[in-house]
């Protein structure tokens, strides 16, 4: 009894004194602040942060790809951004960004989507800036030689030797992803041919660069804690500078839906398995198009639902079974993938995969598990959205998919089991099935 | 902030006789789902309790945890390898945040166990169930038997497939009676006599009131903070044994060992030991530390690389832990050009150490760039509730006055060249440096038989 009145008595001091001095670390979200500058530069500002730190990911649409060569341009231009321009003075090289992101305790870097090159900087925002003056420098001077260009290229095919011999899933991606897409960029691996990385001249690689210089087409993401009107001020200076480039009209290439391949694919590959593989896909829809929180949570659930439970059961301690997805601006892709040390008796397997994803619609969704799997993924959402740099890169890769907004939170929140049932009767149809794939040992 | 009287409840009175209804309309009751305040209190059992809010973009994420000393320093040699099993025991039992889409997350680390959950604000009390709980966890015999003997089946398969990586040499030499060095040899025969009366045993003199930490952080409302509190505060557990620790003795280092190991090269890992670092020797020692790791980046050690054709970079690591840290300086270089790689590197230490006067070089670049680094790092690593959480026991476990952020960046900001030649002059003198070359002994003797005391060691 005494204990308790001691007990109150703190927890009253605790919350005078909260009241009083409102000492806590407290900063509200705002939703997403979007303008565009004079030169057609879209910004999307997302404020919030526990730390002095901003993170800004530009987002450059890749244009049109009709070849093999655009590809591998795209990856070697990745590269070159970082490999110095005429305006840093002498040049800037690996080793001085290096030396920038340690000077501002930041960390700096690009990648490749097959969708668009993201380019990101995470600094103090009070080197916002700067930030922003090396990433108009880095396309306004960008040098591209014979030497970069050789460089770039030996970096670019050792990271894809390495990939070829990555994971067993990343290596039935790379094999397949070519023979699904009839009708879209994606039908090209996504830095282009070892071939056309060896053999592409400067000049198509100059163009691209001149074709993807144009703030016009581009997103820049910035979150952290920043004042948006601070933003727009140093970015009219800055990235606002550059020039737009002329819109080329025969290059809005029109997509179709195209018609699924529906292939069955029987692959070895060049790695030592000791396992079998087995990979189901279907087609998704561009991203914009339909409700990727729907995705997100069938998909969670399906990893966790009795199905696959059983599948691994079934396959025995060292197997694997996996449900995925990727979202993207002309069509993504979901996937089940199952791994399974090789015995005959396990039945087909792909036809299981398949199964379990076309009979997905007619399932009783178990409210337990659709409960937990929702906080799961809001625990993964916020737990992400309070990291700066995370939140940004994830942001950006759904922008280049063609997601301007963040609704995911407030979907999760409201979706039902019959939201699930229709986004399965809408996705995973046989209708929409793009491949089913074995690897043989 | 440890509260107590006086001016403080004075002031609450006022408060209170100034806003009688400073809860407004709410129900009764309700004043509980008001947001925390930072505040820390040890309690009567001797746990301390460290409260932080910290509400990021309008995250409704908490995260509770915990941080006690039943780390491999409380193991006596007869006990190698009890605290893996706690964790693993602890690790095993619990699935009751499941459905809550969260999970129990037990870590153990050389000087304590950490355990930690995040969850939706809602399920809070849950959450500090789950962690708290590892405190009065209870197993039957045949658990701990059962994990035991999964435990030996990992140890086996994992340590004979294994040979000990750059750091786990280092330990084994600088702290070789103490749990740091000990192969999973030894563990194996310490698990083998191991009973559940020897294992309770330990448990119960690791698993103590006033060895425990519990850190909260993210949206927490005073209810959150006083479910936690109830749940800790009647933790009377019965006395136990003193605990062991501080096993660490002195031990004499031989300045040159040779570990051998067949082909053409040879890692070279030059190491320093620091005995119970101080809290406020730590910054400065990883300024130091920085500094070295810059100049053999980007300037000194790359010359060093380029011109003995080094395939891998010199790096330098700082390892800080109460106890027993020390300082690694790691190079892999073909077996004919160790010595003069190794010469290279002992004299871009030199560079670094010139005496105790004006001739100590560090730049005002290489000062600010550290403390930037320092600051830049500290913040990204507070940046979650779960990252927050984590260091304030990492900042409890090392003897910090405070687990403040601010108090820590103001401890960064405070460093000057005067306090690093200090931390240099004490720590990072070449001279008190050991060599640990791995890689074939005939060459490594020829060629380091004249620099000191050699031997040749196979752990």
């Amino acid at each position: 009894m005494e204990g308790n009145l001691r007990n109150r008595f703190f927890f009253i001091l605790l919350f005078t004194v909260a009241l009083t001095f409102a000492t806590a670390i407290a900063v509200s979200a705002e939703d997403d602040v979007s303008f565009s500058l004079d030169n057609g530069l879209r910004v999307i500002v997302s404020r919030g942060a526990s730390i002095p730190f901003a993170s800004v990911v530009l987002v450059c649409p890749l244009p049109p790809i009709t070849a093999d060569a655009d590809r591998a341009a795209a990856a070697l231009l990745n590269r070159l951004l970082w490999s110095g321009g005429e305006g840093f003075g002498t040049s800037v090289s690996d080793y001085e960004y290096g030396m920038i992101a340690m000077r501002f305790n930041g960390s700096i870097g690009s990648q490749l989507t097959p969708d668009a090159l993201l380019v990101h900087y995470t600094m103090p925002s009070r080197h916002l800036d700067s930030i922003f003056r090396y990433m108009a420098m880095q396309w306004t001077s960008l040098r591209i030689d014979a030497e970069r260009l050789e460089t770039a290229r030996r970096k670019v095919a050792a990271e894809e030797e390495a990939a070829a011999t990555s994971s067993v899933l990343r290596q039935i991606m790379r094999e397949i992803e070519p023979r699904l897409w009839s009708d879209l960029d994606y039908r090209f691996r996504s830095s282009g041919s070892m071939q056309m990385l060896k053999a592409i001249s400067e000049d198509e690689v100059r163009a691209l660069h001149q074709d993807m210089q144009n703030p016009a087409a581009w997103t820049l993401f910035i979150c952290g804690d920043v004042q948006t009107a601070t933003v727009r001020a140093i970015l009219d200076e800055t990235l606002g500078t550059i020039a737009v480039a002329a819109p080329d009209a025969s290059e809005q290439a029109e997509h179709s839906a195209g018609e699924n391949p529906q292939l069955g694919i029987r692959l070895q590959l060049p790695a030592d398995l000791s396992q079998r593989h087995a990979l189901v896909s279907y087609r998704l829809p561009p991203a914009r198009e339909f409700d990727t929180a729907e995705l997100l949570l069938l998909a969670r659930y399906l990893n966790n639902s009795p199905g696959v439970k059983a599948l691994r059961t079934g396959l025995g301690d060292n197997s694997l079974v996996n449900v995925g997805f990727d979202l993207r601006d002309k069509a993504g892709i979901i996937y089940f993938y199952a791994a399974w040390d090789d015995d005959p008796t396990k039945g087909d397997v792909v036809a299981r995969l398949a199964g379990i994803a076309e009979n997905a619609a007619g399932m009783d969704f178990d409210g337990e598990i659709l409960e937990s799997t929702r906080k799961a993924l809001l625990i993964d959402y916020w737990t992400r959205r309070q990291a700066t740099q995370p939140y940004a890169l994830w942001r950006a890769g759904r922008i280049a998919a063609g997601l301007l907004e963040d609704d995911l939170a407030a979907r999760l929140q409201s979706i039902d089991g019959n939201g699930l049932k229709a986004a399965a009767a809408q996705l995973l149809t046989s209708d929409n099935r793009l491949n089913l794939v074995t690897v043989e040992k | 902030m440890r509260i107590t009287r006086s001016f403080s409840i004075g002031l609450i009175l006022l408060s209170l006789l100034v806003f009688p209804n400073c809860g407004g309309e709410e129900e009764p009751g309700e004043e509980l789902n008001a947001e925390a305040s930072a505040s820390e209190l040890v309690l009567d059992n001797g746990l301390k309790l460290i409260v932080r809010p910290q509400q990021t973009a309008g995250s409704p994420l908490v995260t509770v945890a915990l941080r006690t000393k039943a780390g491999l320093d409380q193991e006596t040699p007869r006990e190698v390898g009890y605290s893996a099993l706690l964790a693993r025991l602890l690790a095993a039992v619990d699935h009751s945040l499941e459905p809550l889409g969260s999970a129990r997350i037990v870590e153990l680390v050389p000087d304590g166990l950490i355990v930690s959950a995040t969850v939706l604000a809602e399920d809070t009390p849950a959450a500090a169930a789950a962690v708290t709980g590892v405190l009065k966890a209870e197993f039957t015999e045949n658990e701990i038997l059962a994990e035991r003997d999964r435990l030996a089946a990992a140890l086996v398969a994992l340590g004979s497939a294994l040979q000990p990586s750059g750091e786990e040499l280092v330990d084994r030499f600088l702290f070789p009676r103490s749990p740091y060095g000990v192969g999973y040899e030894e563990k194996l025969d310490s698990l083998h006599n191991l009973t559940a009366e020897s294992f309770r045993r330990f448990a119960a003199r690791c698993l103590r009131p006033e060895r425990t930490v519990v850190a909260a952080t993210g949206a927490l409302t005073i209810g959150h903070v006083a479910g936690l509190r109830d749940m800790v505060e009647d933790w009377q557990p019965p006395a136990a044994e003193e605990p062991f620790g501080e096993w660490l003795g002195s031990v004499r280092i031989v300045p040159i060992r040779i570990v051998p190991r067949s082909g053409n090269e040879v890692s070279l890992l030059l190491a320093r030991r620091f005995d119970d670092p101080e809290a406020d020797s730590l910054y400065p020692a990883l300024a130091v530390n920085f500094i070295i790791n810059g100049r053999s980046t980007y300037s000194r050690f790359v010359a060093v690389q380029i011109q003995s054709g080094l395939e891998m970079p010199v790096t330098s690591a700082l390892k800080l832990r109460p106890g027993g840290s020390f300082q690694l300086i790691n190079a892999v270089t073909p077996a004919t050009k160790a010595t003069e790689v190794l010469q290279n590197i002992r004299a871009v230490l030199e560079s670094l150490y010139q005496g105790p006067d004006e001739s100590f070089k560090i730049l005002e670049q290489e000062l600010s760039d550290a403390k930037n680094s320092l600051r830049g790092g500290l913040l990204r690593r507070t940046e979650t509730s779960e990252a927050l959480a984590r260091f304030i026991l990492w900042s409890e476990s090392n003897g910090f006055d405070s687990p403040d952020v601010n108090d820590h960046l103001a401890m960064i900001e405070s460093l000057d060249k005067e306090r690093l030649l200090q931390e240099v002059q004490e720590h990072f003198n070449p001279s008190l440096y050991i060599l640990i070359a791995v890689g074939p002994e005939n060459i490594l003797r020829q060629q380091f038989s004249s620099l000191g005391e050699v031997e040749v060691v196979n752990p």
